[in-house]
């Protein structure tokens, strides 16, 4: 079988965790940090760190409010995100079609 | 970097979106709370126009509309702001049935109260209406038996259009209890499954 060619790949989504991340907002408009820890199966800091370089490559947006006084912070995918993650699986899907 | 093969990328990004879209889109509570209201509503009803009593109908509906109303709005509204996530199909099925609720409401008040149809009429417009809602219930939430009790809403409204009678307060109250209550608390044990799941 054939690897990953990842010279022509997304570099941000190319990890194992921002790459499930980015799974689970493709298929929900929007989770908080605990949903997503639960389904991405993390730590809180491994999540916050991936979470933020998603975030600074404009892939991810984060809205921040309130809820009986706990924060909650609540992520959702942005049009660049969700393009991105298109490209990405169609990446995948030519490298699967040229085996 | 790690370099992982495409295909089992695929199949992984592809676990990930099914575990994610399996989150209870409803929680079934307001099917028990409306389900019993309108029962109660039926019922008192059906006897009020047995017994001769229909002063009891001009406080009788409004009250329970009214009630059911404003506890289904406080109680969506929480639910809103407690869930943890947000997905499009959890919208479209809010938008089907307040859109269904709010064309109940009209029918069994600006209908009935303008005289543009008869009150025997009520019961089986509404349960077509609740056929609707179940059948796109089912499809967004993924389990065919609950689009199939729209089946049942549909015989129940075939019935009562065909043999109209007061007879059919009583069957309308089975209905709600067989086809929107008791559903309603599969619903809302499969929700609390799922949530201590997660």
């Amino acid at each position: 079988m054939k690897e990953f060619d990842y010279h022509q790949i997304d570099d941000v989504i190319h990890s194992r965790i921002r790459l499930a991340i980015m799974s689970v907002l493709i298929s929900i408009d929007e989770a908080d940090f605990i949903f997503l820890r639960e389904k991405v199966k993390t730590t809180d800091g491994n999540l916050s760190t991936h979470l933020k370089k998603l975030e600074d490559a404009g892939y991810v947006a984060v809205n921040k409010s309130f809820v009986n006084r706990k924060p909650i912070s609540r992520y959702m995918l942005t049009q660049k995100g969700r393009k991105a993650f298109e490209i990405y699986v169609e990446h995948l899907e030519n490298l699967i079609k040229k085996k | 970097m790690e370099t992982i093969d495409a295909q089992q990328e695929l199949v992984f990004i592809k676990k990930i979106m099914t575990d994610s879209r399996k989150s209870a889109i409803c929680n079934g509570k307001a099917f028990i709370l409306w389900g019993i209201l309108v029962t109660i509503g039926l019922l008192v009803t059906y006897f009020s126009i047995i017994n001769h009593n229909l002063s009891v109908m001009n406080w009788l509906w409004p009250s329970l509309i009214g009630l059911g109303w404003i506890i289904t709005i406080v109680m969506e509204s929480k639910a809103a702001i407690k869930s943890r996530t947000k997905t499009f199909a959890a919208k479209i099925l809010a938008y089907v049935w307040i859109g269904s609720g709010i064309a109940m409401t009209i029918i069994g008040f600006v209908g009935s109260v303008s005289g543009a149809f008869s009150g025997l009429y009520i019961n089986p417009l509404i349960s077509n209406i609740l056929a609707v809602g179940f059948l796109i219930t089912g499809v967004l939430y993924g389990k065919t038996w609950v689009s199939l009790i729209s089946l049942g809403w549909w015989v129940g409204a075939i019935v009562m259009f065909l043999w109209t009678g007061l007879y059919t307060f009583l069957l309308m109250s089975a209905m709600m209890i067989l086809f929107l209550v008791i559903p309603g608390v599969f619903m809302f044990k499969q929700y609390k499954k799922e949530l201590i799941a997660e």
